[in-house]
């Protein structure tokens, strides 16, 4: 295949993932705001589309597709691409964004955006003096820092995931809700209402009688906002508006658990459904892997000892040496690599997807959301060049050369690897203390209701 | 207390999360700055505001009445949890962002939402669709976004209003928008006092009768 083909071939590839992450955008993350800047979308469907042809070269790599010159060059002009839009393009935009929040930087985003980006980069190029990393050349200290944040940031959400999935899968960890708790707490909540209702009907009359012995027609009290004579001054005890406000924090705490019942009584209801006794089973099978990956990464640690060989050739060295079978995986190098690779690709680009929409659902308004997706767009950035160092090691070593050579002989490809399992032992330990001390909190929670509803009760008496 | 008439008025305020549903209720009844609990960006839950309200001013029937105005979380998660608050009410705000355009697709849902949920209170009750953040709609796509409310408010059949929360003038007495809450409010007014006289109708209804029925199901037995 002559050069120009192959690249007629990739740059279908990448507006293929162009289009597709145009599509994301628009109908998943933006699904309930209006778009009004074109660029955040351009920025993050770009970002998208890099990343995914990123991931795509190292399966052509493995089947051995196009011209390996030009693929070569395409790592290199892609490997370039993305890591500007992360260093440089990104972080300008998110300043921009964020000053469009608050009128006062309105005016002057392009300055604050600009010195916003300075200061991002000297952060960036000073953290790297604790770490191993090599000063020449301009691409690789880049991607030896850009690798670690990345790095961390994988290490974090698969400890938090290896961790959770159990959690959430199996059916054994959910609390029994019956219809009578809801109903407790539906009736708890709706008489803490009132209680603040006929508080603020009192407070409301108050204000009334102030303003009309003041001669002011007040009715619905739009007048104070109006520039005249100050407000009249209203007697109500701070007291009393402590208690308001307590009653009102009440109500909150009461809403959440409510949602937390409703929550947990779908979820067992599922849990009862075909889908949901398969979840349970693979709920345990996820508790025993979880257990063996923070088994290993300790093992790794404390040993000292980073894995040198891939899955592959391991697999075929403990299938020929323990269990005595005269088996060579290593022919089947290539499909087998092809197909490890193609899933590990496909389930971290759905994963980190499915996170970062719910993520981006729990946190966005209308307003910080341009600068939220954009955010986004970085760490899903950084995610896949990190994924795409991390994969070398999974990788048999025929086809790890061009990684190494792409990104840079010098990189310590072996911090990186220590580096993800001590975080990632740190990542799961910390969840699951999180996730203990989550659990156990819930029924102490309906024990702080019943005493406030029996504080209530003697409120009506 | 002795001259504000105490029958609840329950009236909703619903809409996207973020379109300033808070907001419009704090400033519809005026609650100063002392008074405000902590604030919270998104609500949880919903707040209660208290609204006096001079029922049909300037006649000889004037009277004084409490509105609540239940402003409830917009929050997509909170879909089931939600409906606790949503019966019994006498009265519906919708409110919009006029510089997105979902929130206003999404008010179909939110109709469907509240006002299917409770057959009883959803039927014939009065409706309002508010379009806040005027003042940031820029001025070319004015006419459009102000068609569009428009339609909107005659699919509902609700009456419309669109207005800046931060602007004082547009809220001054006698402006078309504080005139045309004054209305709904009425409305609501007259709709609860009508229903409670139905309720007591009934009521009545079920004494007289229910002795003789009561004993027509003995004699059967």
């Amino acid at each position: 295949m002559s050069f120009s083909t192959d690249t007629f071939f990739m740059f279908a590839v990448m507006l293929f993932a162009f289009c597709f992450g145009w599509v994301f955008f628009l109908h998943y993350l933006f699904k309930n705001y209006e778009c009004h800047n074109r660029g955040a979308q351009i920025i993050f469907s770009s970002v998208f589309s890099l990343s995914f042809s990123l991931l795509v070269l190292i399966i052509f790599e493995i089947l051995d597709i196009l011209n390996r010159d030009s693929r070569k060059l395409h790592w290199k002009v892609n490997l370039f691409l993305i890591l500007f839009e992360c260093v440089v393009v990104i972080p300008y935009s998110i300043f921009y964004f964020l000053c469009n929040i608050h009128p006062l930087f309105f005016r002057y985003r392009r300055p604050v955006a600009i010195s916003g980006l300075m200061i991002w980069l000297w952060i960036f190029w000073s953290f790297g003096s604790p770490f191993p990393f090599n000063v020449s050349g301009l691409i690789e200290p880049v991607i030896s820092r850009v690798g670690v944040l990345g790095v961390t940031m994988m290490a974090i959400l698969s400890g938090f995931g290896a961790v959770n999935s159990p959690y959430s899968y199996s059916a054994y960890f959910l609390r029994q809700v019956t219809e009578d708790d809801i109903e407790c707490i539906e009736k708890k909540l709706l008489n803490t209402f009132n209680v603040i209702v006929s508080k603020k009907k009192r407070f409301a009359m108050i204000r009334h009688e102030a303003y009309s012995r003041h001669g002011r027609p007040a009715t619905s009290g739009w007048f104070s906002s109006m520039r005249g004579p100050p407000s009249p001054p209203i007697n109500i005890p701070k007291e009393e508006i402590h208690e308001l406000n307590s009653y009102e924090e009440l109500s909150r705490q009461l809403y959440l658990e409510l949602v937390d019942l409703h929550n947990t009584k779908k979820r067992i209801s599922e849990s009862k459904t075909i889908k949901g006794r398969w979840f349970n089973f693979l709920g345990y099978f996820f508790s025993i892997y979880c257990a063996y990956k923070i088994f290993m990464c300790t093992i790794n640690i404390i040993f000292d000892r980073v894995g040198k060989k891939d899955p592959i050739t391991q697999g075929s060295e403990i299938l020929t040496h323990r269990l005595g079978m005269d088996v060579d995986l290593t022919a089947f190098a290539q499909p087998l690599s092809f197909m490890m690779v193609g899933v590990l690709v496909l389930t971290s680009i759905r994963g980190l997807l499915i996170n970062l929409t719910k993520f981006f659902y729990a946190i966005s308004s209308s307003e910080t959301s341009n600068a939220i997706v954009m955010f986004f767009a970085q760490l899903m950035g950084m995610y896949f060049v990190s994924s795409v160092l991390l994969m070398r090691m999974n990788v048999p070593p025929e086809y790890r050369e061009i990684i190494t050579e792409v990104l840079g002989e010098s990189l310590q490809f072996k911090f990186y690897h220590r580096w993800f399992d001590i975080i990632f032992l740190i990542s799961a330990l910390l969840s699951i203390l999180f996730l203990y001390i989550a659990h156990k909190q819930a029924p102490e929670k309906m024990m702080d209701k019943n005493l406030a509803q029996f504080k209530l009760s003697s409120a009506f008496d | 207390m002795s001259n504000c008439k105490d029958i609840p008025v329950k009236i909703l305020v619903v809409g996207d999360s973020g379109v300033g549903k808070t907001h419009l209720s704090s400033i519809l009844t005026d609650v100063s700055d002392s008074m405000k609990s902590a604030q919270c960006k998104w609500t949880i839950g919903a707040n209660v505001e208290i609204l006096i309200h001079k029922y049909k001013q300037g006649t000889p029937e004037e009277d004084l009445y409490f509105c609540e105005l239940w402003d409830v979380s917009g929050n997509l998660a909170h879909t089931t949890s939600r409906s606790v608050f949503f019966n019994n009410f006498h009265g519906v705000i919708f409110v919009h962002n006029l510089t997105n355009r979902k929130s206003l697709e999404n008010i179909r849902g939110w109709s469907e939402e509240v006002l299917d949920g409770d057959q009883e209170s959803g039927a014939n009750v009065p409706l309002i669709l508010v379009g806040t953040r005027l003042n940031d709609v820029m001025k070319d796509k004015k006419t459009l976004v102000e068609e569009r409310s428009r339609r909107m408010s005659e699919e509902l059949g609700s009456v419309l209003v669109n207005l800046d929360c931060s602007d004082k003038k547009a809220l001054s007495p006698g402006s078309a928008v504080k005139i045309a809450f004054s209305k709904f409010f009425d409305r609501v007014v007259e709709q609860t006092i009508a229903r409670q006289q139905r309720i007591k109708r009934i009521s009545t209804g079920w004494n007289t009768s229910g002795s003789t029925s009561f004993r027509g199901g003995k004699k059967s037995d």
